[in-house]
């Protein structure tokens, strides 16, 4: 199994270069069950991205550009009077797929975005009364530009925490973006990727890594970090129980893709960026001086069990 | 140093006024004992100032300023040194150790001084065992230290469990301290006590001279001056129990005074003993400030481990020349019921020497020359003397009176009554008179048997003083002039019945024959009974706890063939009981340890192997990660770190059922990952 | 957690005199002294567990800490974990760097019990600081050794500039896009859905999704439009810059609680409209750790 993953990671990282920890992450995010929401600026590779990894795990993909003209019925789809069948039918937007990937979110009115992050939490879509169940595995990855690019609605924060992770691309290095140059189309690289898992395969171990144990250490650690992102909080900030899990998650995935089936303190803090960082304001402008995150502080500050 | 300035900021710490209280209250308990050796004045001001702490603890008023301490110090110095007329010495010191703990108390507010003064009390406490080592100031000593300790948890507990848990506390600490104490006792090597400190001690026993009325303070003093006890050999008979003092062999006829004297060196002293029996006998001596040890006529050897010589006159003294100060033991032994036989002509000669003779009374005199009359032998004259003494009607009284300005002669003519002083040295001075060479012996004479402890206590009033004189052919012999003042009771038939000094029944006060009669037989014989037992736990005492002294402790070695060993199993010793009593307190207080913590341990262990190595782990790491990061530096040994911490996280994380069989093998594989770190150090070093 | 054993400074006056009876013992040959002597020194081994055992099975889990501001009072609490099974006494807690009158002190914790520890500092400076460590320490029963550990926090928390300020708030600039300068929540966009609180006014209360047997939502209505409100440094040019940073914060501060979006704009950062427990810390804590030479 771990074989099969590495594999998939190789074909993903041979067409985005030199983020080999980004593309993992992604994949940990896949196995948690969670949706993703990148942040960059335009042109670092974000379509690619999730373009690669719909191919590589062999999912169907749909992709909604998000404007600011967008309405909920373009992303969730509506009921449209059918003529011949005398009733209403309905027409399933571009959510119904089991990757989605949400361009440029914060573009959009916070009503589509409501509309979006909505059948995110629930998997599902109700209209008219009816409920529509989502693909079994759904996921999302929305990307966003960074927030004080002029005429964008930034997500609200408790919008955000619908994402189990938020990861940012980076300019790539010199060395990767040499090979980008040098190595042709992106598209047509992407076009050409072959699935390398199953649905069948990726269903179990999302499964699997449900099961992966989580001890008791672990359990006290992941409360030493919300404990502790409490601290000197005003208005109440800190991370939710939400994130608390989500942490978890997310760590059972990492553990489950390093081949192992416990959790180690190493595999909460490999995600813990990820998971954190838009759960705490870690980005953009925070005014911390020496560049260090407020999630990589965290972590520095809570000693591991 | 840093850590001697860091207080934890107990220095903001103040002390509850029931804590001042219960300070005041030990204060109190561990001064009593040395209530007797301060001044009324000094007693009087200290309880003044308890009281004013008291007030101002009770009333909330800010204490006394700087000047008011002190002016009161001053005070104090003052007023000790006019009334001593020293600062130095045992009743100047203890008196400004009392005024200035009382004035102490004064600024006593926050932790620290409370500290300081529970500990100077501990040594205030313990001042009063320099003065009397009885069992009863013993046990008053624990239970003050004990007392101080309970206070010194209290300090340290929150108020409302203070006392109790404290008491609780102390009373465990102290039993498990006490195995480690009695090792320390037994095998802490005793050293001379060479230190020439000297605080004064207990000084009741023998004058120094004779003369009249110099026995006065002893004739009612029922102290006990020393015991003997004779190794379970039956104790000699009533008519033997003569425990020679000293000699006094210079008369000085001005003073009437018989004074110590140097005698000529007599050289082979035991071997000059004729005839008699050997008696070994154990003797714990009082303290009683002179430097002569006691036994039975005659010693025939050094005692008390060579520390007391015998000297001429068959005298045993304390090497050095310091008094004696403390309570000791040492085994003697005697030669009862032989006479010397050595007489040179330099001791006939001082044997027969009256200073200023010409100052005696001329009847005295006519008396000497009429007991030896031309051609008589030494031996009549004594016998003479002896019978001038029980015909003319002598009586014996230990009431002191006045003999005036020749109380020679008013002894013998006139009041013919008085004690063995005046008997001893009236008889010495006739027996010179008359050219028999004479000398006085002090020491003390009978004592009390307790059939318990087979031993003989002597107490203050069996002081006694007799004659010896030089019988040609005989050598020098006893004579106990002050038998014959009271013929009736002079030889007790049995030790059983020993009654102190030979003196009658009738001699008794008034009041305490009164007494005697109404008093029922059996109370009588239960005080006996209980005086008897008392006896014997005090004589288990002295033997097991007070003289348990450098020869004491050699023999207990001696024993075990460790004599040469002292220091060595001292220090041994000492840490063996050391650990042993940390682990066994240990134990006992249930530390549960789990596998969890033994593992949190194991792994404790392995982050400290590492950081001596150098790789210091930062405390957000997780194992996995620092063991890489380990391994990454300390190449030689990153199999086996790896190893470990792959298993030691396997424990830690996975999902174990029965951890305790796995932690064997972790610490096989620490102690690797220790092989292979410690093993290029040694290739490369040669 | 390693607890180490020192002798204290009471133990260090104990010890010249125990050495005084030592001298006195040895001095009279006495042994009842060397029997006191050597009960006090038996005593103070055996205290020596006792003071270690204090701390041996205790944690200490780091608790919470509340915001502050300068001038104001420095809350936070530890929590003091007793894993053995007897009691444990007199507990000081000391920050190595702290002045020297700080003490804290857990009297007791019962056998398998928990306690919290409260600290009260007082802060006067704004900007970020960290609590490293805490030197957790006891000289129980007798005071004559103390036994420590460290405990490493590694806590870092900002102190938020001091809330005051003369000025009324800034008049909020129009949104260029959409014209809205409505203060308030409650504009006529429709913004979203949030669940209904108990007590709230049913005013806006969804009940169409009601109907369709969805839990009680409520509509909320926003202004849509974003940036109405700056809090800008330039605003208050004429007052010295810890002022300023005083009401800037007192004004975002303000703005938190009435749910009104704000920006804020320093010479260095800009902060664009939002609101939200997240927007407030991320501005107060720039605010907090201005400093001129930036970056």
């Amino acid at each position: 199994m771990k074989s099969l993953l590495d594999q998939t990671l190789a074909q993903i990282n041979s067409v985005i270069l030199g983020k080999e920890q980004v593309v993992r992450l992604t994949l940990c995010c896949i196995l948690a069950r969670g949706h993703l929401l990148i942040e960059d600026v335009p042109g670092v590779g974000k379509t690619t991205l999730a373009q690669a990894l719909a191919k590589s795990l062999g999912l169907t993909m749909r992709r909604v550009q998000f404007t600011s003209d967008l309405l909920p019925a373009d992303i969730i789809g509506n009921s449209i009077f059918d003529r011949s069948e005398q009733k209403f039918v309905f027409h399933a937007g571009p959510i119904f797929a089991q990757m989605v990937l949400a361009d440029e979110v914060n573009r959009a009115s916070p009503k589509a975005q409501s509309a979006l992050l909505e059948a995110m939490e629930e998997r599902q879509v109700t209209i008219d009364g009816t409920t529509h169940p989502l693909p079994a595995p759904f996921f999302v990855i929305a990307t966003q530009n960074p927030l004080n690019q002029v005429g964008t609605y930034p997500l609200p924060e408790s919008q955000l925490d619908r994402f189990l992770m938020r990861l940012e691309l980076g300019f790539p290095d010199r060395d990767a973006e040499r090979g980008m140059l040098m190595g042709g189309d992106r598209h047509d690289q992407v076009k050409d990727l072959k699935p390398v898992l199953t649905i069948e395969h990726l269903l179990h171990w999302q499964q699997h890594a449900r099961e992966i144990h989580v001890s008791e250490p672990i359990i006290n650690y992941v409360l030493d970090l919300l404990e502790a992102s409490r601290r000197n909080q005003p208005a109440g900030g800190g991370l939710s129980p939400r994130a608390g899990m989500a942490l978890q998650r997310c760590a059972q995935a990492w553990a489950l893709m390093e081949g192992r089936q416990m959790v180690y303190p190493e595999d909460v803090q490999a995600v813990a960026s990820a998971v954190m960082a838009h759960r705490l304001g870690g980005f953009g402008s925070d005014g911390s001086s020496d560049g260090a995150t407020i999630a990589e502080r965290l972590i520095k500050s809570v000693p591991a069990r | 140093m840093s850590w001697l300035c860091d207080t934890h900021g107990d220095q903001i710490v103040r002390v509850t006024p029931a804590q001042v209280y219960r300070l005041l209250v030990c204060f109190v308990i561990s001064v009593l004992p040395q209530l007797a050796n301060i001044p009324v004045w000094l007693a009087v001001t200290t309880g003044v100032l308890i009281l004013w702490r008291v007030q101002i603890e009770m009333q909330g008023h800010p204490l006394p300023s700087n000047i008011v301490k002190l002016l009161l110090g001053f005070a104090l110095f003052l007023g000790v040194y006019v009334e001593k007329q020293t600062l130095a010495g045992k009743d100047a010191g203890t008196a400004l150790m009392v005024g200035l703990i009382a004035i102490k108390f004064l600024e006593l507010r926050g932790r620290r001084d409370y500290m300081v003064l529970t500990f100077v009390l501990y040594f205030m406490g313990m001042t009063a065992l320099l003065f009397e080592q009885s069992m009863s100031v013993f046990v008053y000593v624990i239970i003050v230290c004990s007392l101080l300790t309970v206070n010194l948890v209290g300090l340290h507990l929150p108020a409302s469990e203070a006392t109790q848990s404290a008491s609780f506390f102390t009373l465990r600490m102290l039993l498990q301290s006490l195995p480690l104490a009695v090792i320390l006792f037994l095998f802490f090597p005793r050293m001379d006590a060479t230190l020439g400190l000297n605080l004064g001690g207990e000084s009741t026993g023998l004058p120094r001279s004779i003369r009249a009325g110099s026995f006065d303070s002893l004739t009612e003093n029922n102290a006990m001056a020393f015991r003997a006890d004779f190794a379970g050999n039956p104790p000699p008979q009533s008519p033997d129990l003569y425990w020679r003092g000293f000699v006094l062999g210079n008369y000085n006829a001005a003073t009437n005074e018989w004074t110590e004297s140097q005698y000529l060196m007599e050289a082979n002293l035991s071997r000059n003993l004729q005839g008699g029996q050997v008696v070994e006998q154990h003797i714990t001596l009082r303290p009683h400030a002179k430097r002569w040890l006691f036994a039975l006529d005659y010693p025939i050897d050094d005692t008390w481990n060579g520390q007391a010589e015998l000297r001429s006159g068959y005298v045993l003294q304390i090497s050095r020349s310091e008094e004696l100060r403390r309570k000791i033991q040492y085994v003697v032994y005697s030669s009862i019921g032989s006479h010397p036989t050595t007489l040179s002509p330099a001791m006939e000669k001082s044997s027969l020497l009256i200073t200023g003779e010409d100052q005696i009374n001329r009847k005295v005199k006519d008396l000497a020359r009429s007991l030896r009359p031309p051609g008589a032998t030494d031996m009549q004259a004594v016998t003479n003397a002896l019978a001038y003494f029980r015909s003319n009607n002598f009586s014996y009284t230990t009431k002191a009176e006045n003999y005036g300005s020749d109380p020679l002669y008013e002894f013998l003519f006139v009041k013919r009554r008085g004690f063995c002083e005046h008997y001893a040295s009236a008889f010495g001075v006739l027996m010179r008179l008359a050219k028999v060479p004479t000398r006085l012996v002090a020491g003390y004479q009978g004592g009390e048997y307790n059939p318990y402890g087979n031993f003989i206590v002597v107490r203050q009033l069996n002081a006694h003083a007799w004659a010896e004189v030089f019988i040609k052919g005989v050598g020098w012999t006893r004579i106990d002039p002050t038998t014959m003042a009271a013929p009736s009771d002079a030889s007790p038939a049995s030790p059983n019945a020993a009654t102190p000094n030979n003196k009658p029944e009738t001699r008794q006060p008034i009041l305490s024959r009164f007494e005697n009669k109404l008093t029922p037989d059996w109370i009588k014989r239960l005080s006996t009974e209980c005086r008897y037992r008392w006896q014997l736990v005090e004589e288990i005492w002295d033997y097991w706890i007070l003289s348990y002294n450098p020869e004491f402790q050699a023999e207990l070695l001696k024993k075990f063939r460790l004599q040469s060993f002292a220091w060595e199993l001292f220090i041994l010793s000492t840490a063996t009981a050391f650990i042993a009593t940390v682990v066994m307190v240990a134990r006992s207080l249930r530390w549960k340890v789990t596998p969890e913590d033994q593992l949190q341990q194991i792994y404790n262990e392995f982050c400290a192997t590492l950081e001596e190595a150098g790789v210091v782990r930062q405390d957000w790491e997780g194992p996995a990660k620092y063991a890489a990061r380990a391994a990454k530096v300390l190449d030689h040994a990153a199999q086996p770190i790896k190893k470990f911490s792959r298993d030691y996280a396997f424990l830690r994380y996975g999902r174990i059922r029965h951890l305790e069989p796995a932690l064997e093998p972790l610490r096989e594989k620490l102690v690797l990952v220790r092989e292979a770190l410690a093993q290029p150090e040694t290739k490369t070093q040669p | 957690m390693r607890t180490q054993l020192y002798l204290s400074r009471y133990g260090l006056v104990f010890i010249p005199i125990l050495a005084a009876m030592l001298l006195a013992a040895i001095n009279y040959d006495n042994n009842l002294v060397y029997i006191v002597l050597f009960l006090l020194i038996s005593l103070m081994v055996v205290s020596v567990v006792y003071t270690y055992r204090n701390l041996a099975r205790l944690e200490i889990r780091p608790g919470h800490m509340w915001p502050v501001y300068a001038g104001g009072t420095l809350r936070y609490t530890l929590v003091v974990i007793n894993h053995a099974a007897y009691p444990v006494y007199g507990i000081t807690f000391r920050r190595p760097d702290a002045p020297p009158d700080f003490r804290v002190i857990c009297e007791s914790v019962p056998p398998e019990g928990t306690q919290t520890v409260e600290f009260i500092e007082q802060v006067h400076t704004r900007g970020r600081f960290h609590i490293r460590e805490m030197q957790v320490a006891s000289i129980f029963p007798l005071g004559l050794f103390r036994s420590v550990h460290n405990v490493r926090l590694n806590w870092e928390y900002v102190v938020y500039p001091q809330l005051k300020g003369p000025r009324q708030w800034p008049s909020s600039e129009p949104d260029p896009r959409t014209q809205d300068d409505g203060h308030f929540r409650g504009g006529e966009n429709f913004y979203g859905l949030r669940n209904y609180q108990q007590g709230e006014s049913q005013r806006h209360v969804d009940w169409k999704a009601v109907a369709r047997g969805r839990p009680m939502m409520v509509k909320e209505f926003g202004s849509g439009g974003m940036g109405r409100l700056w809090f800008d440094w330039r605003q208050l040019g004429d007052m010295d810059s810890e002022s300023k940073l005083s009401q800037l914060a007192y004004w975002a501060v303000q703005a938190d609680q009435m749910g009104v979006p704000f920006g804020l704009r320093l010479p260095h950062q800009e902060f664009p409209p939002l609101s939200g427990a997240l927007h407030l810390q991320k501005c107060l804590t720039a605010l907090a750790t201005y400093s001129r030479r930036w970056p």
